[in-house]
């Protein structure tokens, strides 16, 4: 009789490759990803053990998009935020710094905080009192000296600090391994893209973050995010067809006939990228506010000619984080196991808009995205769907096909963008994707990762 | 916190002043009005509802935040910031066209739905110049299910501004206010009416 855990390694039969000490799972996670035919296998969606090793492969390694600076700009404003799965607090403290720390009480494990946001001077336990402050120092509790009567440093019992904390125009993230190159040089090439929205104004965050949950696996809304430009004209279609304007202040509809219009495809090391499409200037609404930006010369001057044409890109920083470059959302889509994600949905402004331009990009953007979006209503149907038909045991040796132009991605190096494809429609940053994933999950730490991980090269 | 001691039965709301005969037929003419549009609702008669709605129509869902008992009043997205529903009649306009294109895959095959509305109180009675219009708050709960097996509960409160021209006997909705009670929402979407 086996086990019923036996059971489930037989299933995962995951040949060669080094023992992960957590699942005793043998691995090499190349084999789930087949570059030359354009094949994914299916268990990478539903795979508890495969999810359990992602969480420390994945979301312990990358950096992490936590919050915008403008969210936080006193001394003592906080946000309860998600690494992955772990609750961090990200505070300001009083010299200004950014503090990210483990919301987990060295006493006893509780939350030390369980607002959302606010401003505070301390986060106490709510179960002893243990008391830290806004750098996470412990600073005390009840009758502290006379209960514990042998001492207690408190130098050493402060909230766990996440080691590494950075920003990149305005937007902070953090990283739970120390060995991980700096955030610059985990985004790399990845910055060109995302200031293709950040580079639109002076960008803060909206108050009000729309959260929701659904039955879906992280990546399938990532390869959403990095490049699936195919879905647009079915998956949306009835919002198309129902007169819903993206919120770009431009009439691009040429979707509705191809998908494949003009535009190009990017990808960056580590796993990022982002597909753009490019807008003619008879397709934008030059009268529309949400179009002002583009008749703003220094904004112009810092894009250049080449991304001054984009109409919008749809990114992904790499692990779940998709930026859209028109109606200007922060998207963090956070695992809450293999089958299931919470969505927070952040809305960007500029700050120096007048208050009426303000309204419209909001509204465009509340119309848009989140659980009643035009759009994204049917994303969430769609990606539920996907995931409960990767857990079909049936179809498990079925590959899923991601063989659009599969081979016909060719780089273009020239003086006009970091390596690209100038393809708008196709497969090639989806794949590339979980060819990256397949990496994080293979390599045993950074270091081996950072000598073993793909660059874009010759084809896709 | 106030002396309890000090506290008078006679608080707002609790006692209220003698209610008339007009009071009691206009507080059932507005319930009887609410249940009418849950049922067009819950037969999906979405045509029909469009029809209630006032020409400057709002209608909106704010996001929502956990925050500490002394921020209470931070609760809620404030106007022109996150929100769920942020809508004027165009908009629902293209939300119903949505649903008829035969290509709305978050309503086809469709939702079953039953929206519950209770707790129903006039809060404010205005008569203007050629209309009447009563601010009234409800609770409401709407059961989805959806497929074979998945169900949604949302729960919550709202604030309806509902107005009369004087002489015509059908109340329009000129404002909604949805109050959630979910913060991070359990469903995977919002594809139904509040």
């Amino acid at each position: 009789m086996l086990t019923s855990l036996e059971i489930r390694r037989r299933r995962v039969k995951l040949a060669g490759g080094g023992m992960d000490t957590h699942t005793g799972l043998r691995h090499d996670f190349g084999q789930f990803v087949d570059m030359a035919r354009g094949l994914v296998n299916r268990r990478i969606f539903s795979d508890e053990d495969i999810y359990r090793l992602e969480l420390e492969r994945i979301f312990g390694r990358c950096w992490l998009y936590l919050a915008h600076e403008s969210e936080l700009p006193e001394p003592g404003d906080y946000v309860n935020v998600t690494m992955g799965v772990e609750s961090v607090l990200v505070c300001r403290d009083e010299d200004g710094k950014i503090n990210v720390l483990l919301n987990n009480c060295r006493h006893r494990a509780n939350s030390v905080c369980r607002a959302d946001r606010g401003n505070a001077k301390s986060f106490v336990c709510p179960y002893h009192g243990w008391t830290y402050d806004t750098k996470g120092q412990l600073v005390g509790g009840p009758a502290f000296h006379e209960v514990y009567v042998t001492g207690l440093d408190r130098e050493k019992w402060g909230l766990v600090r996440v080691p590494q904390v950075g920003t990149y125009g305005g937007l902070i993230f953090a990283c739970l391994d120390p060995e991980a190159p700096s955030l610059d040089d985990f985004l790399g090439d990845m910055r060109w893209g995302l200031d293709l929205l950040l580079a639109q104004g002076e960008l803060v965050a909206v108050p009000g973050i729309v959260r929701w949950t659904m039955e879906a696996n992280w990546k399938f809304t990532s390869d959403n995010a990095i490049g699936d430009m195919y879905h647009g004209i079915w998956s949306h279609r009835s919002a198309i067809l129902a007169g819903h304007a993206a919120g770009t202040g431009t009439a691009v509809n040429r979707v509705m006939r191809s998908p494949q219009g003009p535009g190009f495809t990017f990808v960056g090391e580590y796993g990022h990228g982002f597909t753009a499409n490019f807008v003619k200037p008879e397709e934008v609404n030059w009268n529309s506010p949400l179009a002002a930006w583009r008749k703003n010369p220094s904004v112009q001057q810092r894009l250049g000619e080449f991304r001054g044409k984009v109409n919008r890109a749809n990114m992904l920083v790499f692990p779940n984080l998709f930026v859209n470059s028109g109606s200007r959302e922060l998207m963090l889509r956070n695992p809450l196991g293999p089958r299931r994600i919470e969505i927070w949905k952040t809305v960007l402004v500029d700050r120096n808009a007048p208050p009426e331009t303000r309204r419209q990009f909001v509204r465009a953007s509340n119309r848009h995205f989140g659980p009643a979006g035009m759009f994204e209503q049917d994303d969430g149907e769609n990606w539920a769907q996907s995931t409960l038909g990767t857990a079909s045991r049936a179809a498990e040796s079925y590959d899923l096909n991601y063989a659009m132009g599969v081979g016909a991605g060719e780089f273009v190096t020239d003086e006009k963008s970091p390596p690209r494809i100038d393809s708008l429609c196709n497969e090639h940053a989806q794949l590339w994707m979980y060819k990256c994933w397949a990496e994080y999950m293979d390599a045993a730490s950074w270091r081996e990762l950072k000598a073993n991980h793909s660059r874009p090269q010759g084809r896709l | 916190m106030r002396n309890l001691a000090d506290i008078k039965l006679r608080t707002e709301g609790w006692i209220a002043p003698a209610a008339t005969l007009e009071d009691v037929l206009l507080q059932h003419d507005i319930e009887q009005c609410l249940y009418h549009e849950a049922a067009l609702l819950d037969a999906r008669r979405f045509e029909d509802w469009y029809a209630l709605l006032a020409d400057d129509l709002e209608y909106w869902m704010p996001a929502r935040s956990t925050r500490s008992s002394e921020d209470m009043d931070e609760e809620f997205a404030k106007p022109g910031e996150g929100a769920l529903f942020d809508d004027t009649k165009q908009h629902m306009a293209e939300r119903i066209r949505k649903l008829f294109t035969g290509f709305a895959w978050a309503e086809d095959p469709p939702s079953r739905t039953r929206h519950l509305v209770n707790n129903v109180r006039i809060l404010e009675k205005t008569q203007s110049e050629g209309h009447l219009e009563v601010k009234i708050e409800c609770g409401f709960l709407i059961y989805r299910s959806r497929l074979a097996r998945d169900v949604d509960l949302w729960v919550g409160r709202r604030e309806d501004w509902l107005r009369k021209a004087d002489g015509d006997g059908a109340w329009l909705i000129a404002k909604r206010h949805i109050f959630i009670d979910q913060v991070s929402l359990s469903s995977q979407n919002l594809s139904v009416f509040f």
